[in-house]
């Protein structure tokens, strides 16, 4: 769960995105589910391409949007804590960005975000058995990042 | 670990072989079986095929632009791995992008040592001419899987390739053409391929959805197959799709239904868990069409409904019904994965494809929306 001021980015290491005429479908890799974003979540997910915070995408919206500064606050907050409970965003030690947002963009903020989640491949990944050994010990020691873990 | 194991009859190497100067041409050190000797302990599970059936190993086998040498060290593993790819087979001399060396421990008596030993050379600092060698271990299936990732070549030992699951083999088959793709312009696909009158679709869908049946019954209509599960694609301007596997899976429903196939069936031991496993080169040899241009893409589901329909669809249901599988299925290079999908689906005109439960109808629907789209 994030705070209004914490620095927040995209989880590359984990994710694949691709964005067609307005959807962005994300892959997690780790988890095994994947996402449709619609509405105002596929600029949401765009903005998260940099470090940012919920302040300063707030502040870059400022009162041009036509839901009004507080219910959009209100809604990027639950919007983020939807992407950090499926591991989708994770902190950043980045100075967070303030974004410049077009009135395309204001407007596609005033929408509602839609997260669709599909965990039906899940399985896929919770049985795979397969993994790499350590390079430097050897089989069958797991690697360093496993041990760590 | 388990003992070695020497079948009678056959030159058996030393235990805990190490791969010399692996991987050169397959070539192990001491002694390599001798695959014209009869089997005498395959299980029940992988029976032995008749001589006339069986591809000659190594075998050099081509998928549109990529080919593969492919070496079996057992007779089972010569049955399962190679049976399937009977139609990609090209004269040995062919150039090869890629090795790939199979070894049943069971029936060489070569333990995973062998592999892993190598691997440890490396580790331990020892010179491998270089190589950046990637070893994978499944404690589970008793698999070990080395790559060199640089040259291109792949070993995979099985602790025993008789009581493996056929899936567990070809995953090796498909592992090393994902390897091989990297950075390339092809890719592996989860989906099924299908031509009829001269029109090509690529049939998406997770597990379930009706890829395998569907293909079953298309090609008792005359359809032409590349694929009814995983299949390699040359993401161009108009994709082109090749076949990796012939296999046609059915549930006893699919095989009552499809008797035609029934005496094709490669697997008769399986558990009631477990599909059929027919290959189209020998039950309808001249409807594995090695590779054709693709039209369209179909995301299928199973409606429920007696009717089947297809309609227009859009590219980020496509790319929902191929990536996610695709990427997890293939396991590693997800983000690349990713972006092939999203090349594909964004190049073909979507459509879903809405299977009913009138199988003959559904694939009445699929011709005549082929036979409509037709280039």
């Amino acid at each position: 769960m994030y705070g209004r001021d914490d620095v927040i980015v995209a989880n590359f290491e984990a994710t694949a995105a691709e964005t067609f005429a307005g959807e962005t479908v994300v892959i997690h890799f780790e988890r095994g589910t994947y996402f449709s974003f619609r509405g105002s979540a596929v600029l949401i997910w765009s903005l998260l391409q940099t470090p940012t915070s919920i302040a300063a995408v707030v502040k870059a919206a400022g009162d041009a949007l036509a839901i009004g500064a507080e219910s959009f606050e209100e809604q990027l907050t639950e919007f983020v804590a939807q992407l950090s409970e499926q591991g989708l965003i994770k902190a950043s030690d980045a100075m967070p960005a303030v974004p410049k947002l077009t009135v395309e963009a204001l407007n596609a903020l005033s929408e509602p975000a839609t997260l669709e989640v599909f965990g039906d491949l899940a399985e896929l990944i919770a049985m795979d058995p397969v993994h790499e050994i350590d390079a430097l010990t050897g089989w069958p020691h797991l690697p360093q990042t496993e041990h760590e873990a | 670990m388990r003992s070695t194991h020497s079948p009678a009859g056959r030159i058996s190497p030393r235990p805990n072989t190490r791969l010399s100067g692996w991987p050169m041409d397959s070539d192990l050190t001491g002694a390599r079986v001798d695959a014209r000797t009869p089997s005498s302990d395959i299980s029940a599970r992988h029976p032995p095929v008749s001589p006339s059936q069986k591809a000659t190993r190594p075998v050099t086998a081509a998928f549109g632009a990529i080919t593969v040498r492919i070496d079996t060290w057992g007779e089972v593993l010569s049955s399962v791995a190679l049976d399937p790819l009977r139609h990609a087979i090209v004269d040995p001399s062919t150039p090869v992008d890629l090795s790939l060396l199979m070894l049943d421990g069971k029936e060489t008596g070569i333990e995973a040592e062998a592999l892993t030993s190598v691997f440890a050379d490396r580790a331990r600092g020892a010179d491998i001419a270089g190589r950046s060698l990637t070893l994978t271990v499944n404690d589970e299936l008793q698999t070990r899987c080395l790559v060199d990732a640089a040259r291109q070549r792949v070993a995979v030992w099985f602790a025993d390739a008789a009581t493996a699951p056929e899936w567990l083999i070809y995953d090796q088959i498909r592992n090393a053409l994902h390897l091989a793709s990297h950075d390339r312009n092809f890719g592996l696909f989860h989906a099924a391929a299908l031509r009829y009158a001269g029109t090509g679709c690529l049939i998406t869908g997770k597990s379930g959805s009706g890829k395998s049946t569907l293909t079953a019954a298309a090609v008792t209509h005359g359809f032409e197959m590349a694929g009814d599960d995983f299949v390699l694609i040359e993401t161009l301007r108009r994709p082109r799709v090749h076949a990796v596997f012939d296999t046609i899976k059915l549930d006893e429903r699919g095989l009552a239904k499809f008797p035609r196939y029934r005496p094709f069936v490669r697997n008769p031991g399986r558990g009631a868990e477990h599909k059929a496993i027919v290959h189209a080169f020998d039950a309808a040899p001249d409807q594995i069409a090695t590779g054709f241009s693709l039209d369209a893409i179909l995301h299928a589901r199973l409606s429920g409904d007696e009717q089947s329909r297809i309609v227009a669809s859009t590219a980020s249901a496509a790319y929902l019904a191929l990536a996610p599988s695709t990427t997890f299925l293939l396991r590693t290079r997800g983000r690349e994965v990713g972006t092939k999908c999203m090349l594909l689906a964004g190049c073909l005109p979507a459509y879903a494809f809405e299977i009913g439960t009138d199988l003959d109808a559904a694939v009445a629907a699929l011709a005549a929306f082929m036979r409509e789209l037709r280039p």
